[in-house]
């Protein structure tokens, strides 16, 4: 992972505004709030409930974050193949079995990225909420599942400051948004872009509001208060 | 309609682009570059056209130019193909439509920005969809239709993941160009189930480089798509888990250069 310290943001800042000219005076004031607002995290990091798995601050806290949301997809689709609701086809079987995998290389991928820095593998589920042996509820989970990752990557898209950080994360998003456009589809037909917007774009998720969302399906406590805001 | 009436028109439909966009405002202001010389679509790809010019254009103007001429190829796709009687089934018609109303949103999201800032937007190009004869039938076959509207949704999936980066810097920008990606994806996935329902084995990701795929230059929308090494990370069989090579490029889409998606538009422009 390309790791971003405040030193790092500050000139990753500057030698973009220099090298692309395309800012003068706003992007100085746009550069340097970022900056304040990261040297203000960096030096008063927020205490964390004991016991809960800290995501981390910055670029390292937006990408355990997703690395937190792949792991809730691959750790469900697993289960959604291992336990098949009664009547799943061979072709559903095939859906899923590809989404599992894809989930896997997502959260393998972000474990070794992260390195060192990543939060545990393998976090308990809660599934209480889902009865694996009916159909409906299986895939109005996948369904949720589905359009919370897309919101919440590309909600990290907008925050991640590093280059190779953003061009990873959006390559991950696009794929979960072709899973959560099918999953929609065998819910209920042609639904698979319902929620575009009038300029026909997906509508993002901060990650606060989405890890508010997510945690109810680990078990242990997930502690996101150093994770960039929007 | 006075330009405030337009903007206040504008707000109504699109509250959102007016809201928490202060760096995209100040950013447009900045914007100001000589588009006159590239209003033509290849232009900007300073690659067979105006080298000089392109070096002087501001990054985000060009990423903006780069997304909207895809915009426009794919709006014309869809609005001339729900013209031709006969070619789409009833029961995908509407579908279509959803996609063609999310395509000219995007075209004039872009359109707008190029505007409120003073720049040229550049004029829709005429469009031939047989490829000046290498698709005959791609207006006139379902089969074929569809085989081509992947190619094209696949495509501007992997040229918004450039825009993306060309963005980089932009965050109001960078955040537009990646909710309208995985727009895009969603479109992409249904085309793609559409036309497996009509008996051809794909699924709704792309594998390796789509076996599936077009002739000649129109294969641009699936090459290096097929890349399994993300920052120096092999995904194949990754950490031991059983991630075969098909799995392991359908997991991540590939961003799509420039100059590969001139190669790749240049055939529908007439």
């Amino acid at each position: 992972m390309k790791e971003v310290t405040t030193q790092d943001q500050k000139a990753h800042e500057n030698a973009s505004l220099s090298r692309r000219k395309f800012l003068n005076y706003a992007g100085a004031i746009a550069g340097a709030g970022i900056l304040i607002a990261s040297c203000k995290k960096e030096d008063d990091p927020k205490l964390v409930e004991e016991g809960a798995i800290d995501l981390g601050s910055n670029d390292t806290g937006l990408l355990n974050y997703a690395y937190l949301l792949q792991q809730l997809e691959a750790a469900f689709y697993i289960e959604v193949v291992k336990n098949p609701y009664s009547g799943m086809t061979d072709t559903e079987k095939g859906f899923f079995v590809a989404m599992r995998d894809h989930e896997i290389v997502h959260r393998e991928f972000l474990k070794n990225y992260l390195g060192t820095s990543a939060i545990p593998p393998s976090i308990e589920n809660d599934w209480s909420s889902i009865d694996f042996s009916s159909k409906n509820s299986v895939l109005a989970k996948a369904k949720f599942f589905e359009e919370t990752v897309v919101a919440g990557l590309s909600g990290i898209c907008k925050l991640l400051i590093s280059e190779e950080n953003i061009q990873v994360v959006s390559k991950m998003a696009v794929v979960d948004a072709r899973h959560s456009a099918i999953v929609n589809n065998f819910v209920y037909p042609n639904t698979f872009a319902e929620k575009t917007d009038g300029n026909g774009m997906d509508v993002p998720q901060d990650p606060q509001s989405s890890l508010d969302i997510t945690r109810q399906f680990f078990k242990k406590s997930i502690s996101g208060a150093n994770v960039p805001k929007y | 309609m006075k330009l405030t009436d337009i903007l206040k028109e504008f707000e109504k439909v699109h509250p959102e682009a007016f809201e928490e966009k202060a760096d995209r405002r100040h950013i447009l202001r900045n914007l100001g570059f000589k588009a006159a010389k590239i209003v033509s679509p290849f232009a900007i790809a300073g690659i067979t056209v105006n080298k000089a010019a392109a070096k002087t254009t501001d990054i985000l103007a060009e990423a903006i130019i780069f997304l909207l001429n895809m915009g426009y190829l794919q709006s014309e796709f869809y609005k001339q193909a729900l013209s031709v009687a006969g070619l789409i089934p009833e029961s995908d018609k509407g579908a279509y439509q959803k996609i063609l109303k999310d395509k000219n949103a995007q075209v004039a999201f872009w359109i707008f920005y190029l505007n409120k800032t003073n720049n040229v937007v550049p004029t829709k190009p005429s469009y031939d969809f047989t490829g000046k004869g290498a698709i005959p039938k791609a207006m006139s076959d379902y089969k074929t239709f569809l085989s081509l509207a992947h190619a094209i949704e696949d495509a501007a999936v992997r040229m918004y993941l450039t825009g993306i980066h060309m963005f980089l810097t932009n965050k109001a920008f960078r955040s537009d160009a990646m909710n309208m990606a995985t727009a895009n994806a969603r479109h992409a996935a249904h085309v793609r189930f559409l036309r497996r329902n009509t008996g051809v084995d794909m699924m709704p990701w792309v594998t390796g480089t789509e076996a599936n795929s077009l002739i000649g230059e129109i294969k641009k929308a699936y090459q290096n798509e097929d890349n399994t090494i993300q920052q120096k990370i092999n995904t194949v069989g990754i950490n031991g888990f059983d991630v075969s090579f098909n799995a392991a490029t359908e997991a991540m889409d590939e961003p799509m250069t420039m100059a590969d998606a001139e190669i790749f538009m240049r055939p529908f422009i007439v």
